[in-house]
């Protein structure tokens, strides 16, 4: 396998990339330690990233099983409303906490695709 | 069991050439994952090992529909 | 002492396997048809240029010998061969399918760059009976889950080159003027011809510009697509 060739790309694009690299980085390490100076905020920022990601997991498989016709109407429009009010519930309670949506993060890998 | 600390990713980053960012992305950002965990702790210390993949399952395919 | 994992392979090397980023001699654990490289260490490597450079040398070395090859995140460390052969059963049959799926094949990695996404398409019309709201967001949410895996700015380039691809996996960032990044899954040894079709098709590609790293072994194809 020959090594790999030399991109062409402007300062400013590697710029983006690297940014966008460092965003992720920041999720690398699935470690939550409570911030001693803010217990309460590191504790909400935990809670609220767990019921993040099983809304996620929720969502996902919403959509797969409307997708696949597993779902009556009523179904459908019932997880809709609920899915709906939870992501606003969770939008509500970070913003209560001072918690941006993207703190609401842990990489937790391929998990979400394991379903 | 640790893992790599965000630190040290984010210190590559600042001094990466362009070759280099890909071989970070594909390293730190792809490959298999194997395990799916999360360690907490308090004052520093890890705590407690929660290990999601044990614990999440699409519930169709655990239970037929229909079933209680 | 822990197990170190560096990749998921489709059989034995031929020769011996040499030394990990640790200067540690690396070894194979088979576990139900799957075979793991893996290095005794004494703690977590630390995350370094040095190290990441090492641990891709040592997948190509090995990469050479074995029909296929999926590498393991980097820092995958477990305590001993007992929790990898455990951690490995729980996703056997979905690891010996992307083993199957990478057999033979590398990876081109094609960042997209441009001043900002295409925009959606419109909506289709609306049912007669109108959908309720709950429908209506969840519908709405799927689109944008595929949204999030479409790179319609790719299409061209995806018209030339046909077969030479024969798995794609897309994350958009859609942070100008990075707009995504797709992975392309190609027989190996086709990287040169890849690099031609590019070069030959980035007129066909404006406003937007690619720029293609590779070949890479196969990192993003470890999963199902999503």
């Amino acid at each position: 396998m020959s090594r790999p060739r030399r991109p062409l790309i402007e300062v400013r694009e590697i710029e983006s990339l690297r940014a966008e690299l460092e965003r992720q980085a920041d999720t690398l390490a699935p470690r939550w330690n409570a911030d001693p100076e803010d217990v309460q905020k590191s504790v909400a920022r935990l809670v609220l990233t767990l019921v993040e990601f099983i809304r996620q997991l929720l969502e996902r498989q919403a959509i797969r099983r409307m997708e696949g016709g597993t779902l009556t109407t009523e179904e459908t429009e019932n997880i809709g409303v609920a899915l709906m009010r939870l992501e606003q519930t969770v939008r509500d309670m970070a913003a209560r906490f001072g918690l941006a949506p993207d703190e609401l993060n842990l990489d937790l890998g391929p998990l979400g695709r394991l379903l | 069991m640790t893992t790599p600390s965000r630190a040290a990713a984010r210190q590559i980053l600042e001094t990466a050439d362009d070759s280099l960012l890909d071989l970070v992305d594909n390293l730190l950002n792809r490959g298999v994952v194997i395990s799916g965990e999360v360690l907490l702790g308090l004052a520093g210390v890890d705590l407690v090992y929660l290990r999601l993949t044990a614990l999440l399952c699409a519930a169709d395919r655990v239970r037929p529909r229909g079933e209680p | 002492m822990s197990v170190y994992l560096y990749a998921l392979l489709s059989g034995h090397p031929a020769s011996a396997c040499g030394q990990g980023i640790c200067a540690e001699p690396l070894r194979l654990v088979a576990s139900g048809g799957l075979v793991a490289l893996v290095g005794d260490v004494s703690a977590m490597p630390e995350v370094t240029a040095l190290t990441l450079r090492a641990q891709d040398a040592v997948l190509r070395r090995l990469a050479a010998e074995v029909d296929a090859v999926l590498p393991a995140r980097f820092g995958t460390l477990l305590a001993d061969d007992a929790a990898l052969a455990d951690a490995l059963v729980q996703r056997r049959v979905q690891l010996v399918q992307a083993l199957g799926r990478v057999a033979g094949c590398e990876q081109m990695t094609v960042r997209v760059w441009g001043d900002g996404p295409i925009p959606s398409p419109p909506r289709d019309a609306e049912p007669a009976a109108g959908p309720g709201p709950g429908t209506r967001y969840l519908t709405d949410r799927r689109r944008a889950h595929e949204a999030a895996h479409r790179v319609p700015e790719l299409e061209p380039l995806r018209q030339r080159l046909g077969d030479l691809v024969r798995a794609e996996r897309v994350e958009r960032h859609d942070r100008p003027p990075l707009l995504a990044t797709v992975q392309h899954l190609v027989a190996r040894g086709t990287g040169a011809h890849y690099l031609d079709v590019v070069d030959a098709c980035r007129t066909g590609l404006r406003p937007c510009r690619v720029s293609v790293t590779g070949p890479w072994l196969p990192y993003a194809f470890s999963e199902d697509a999503a």
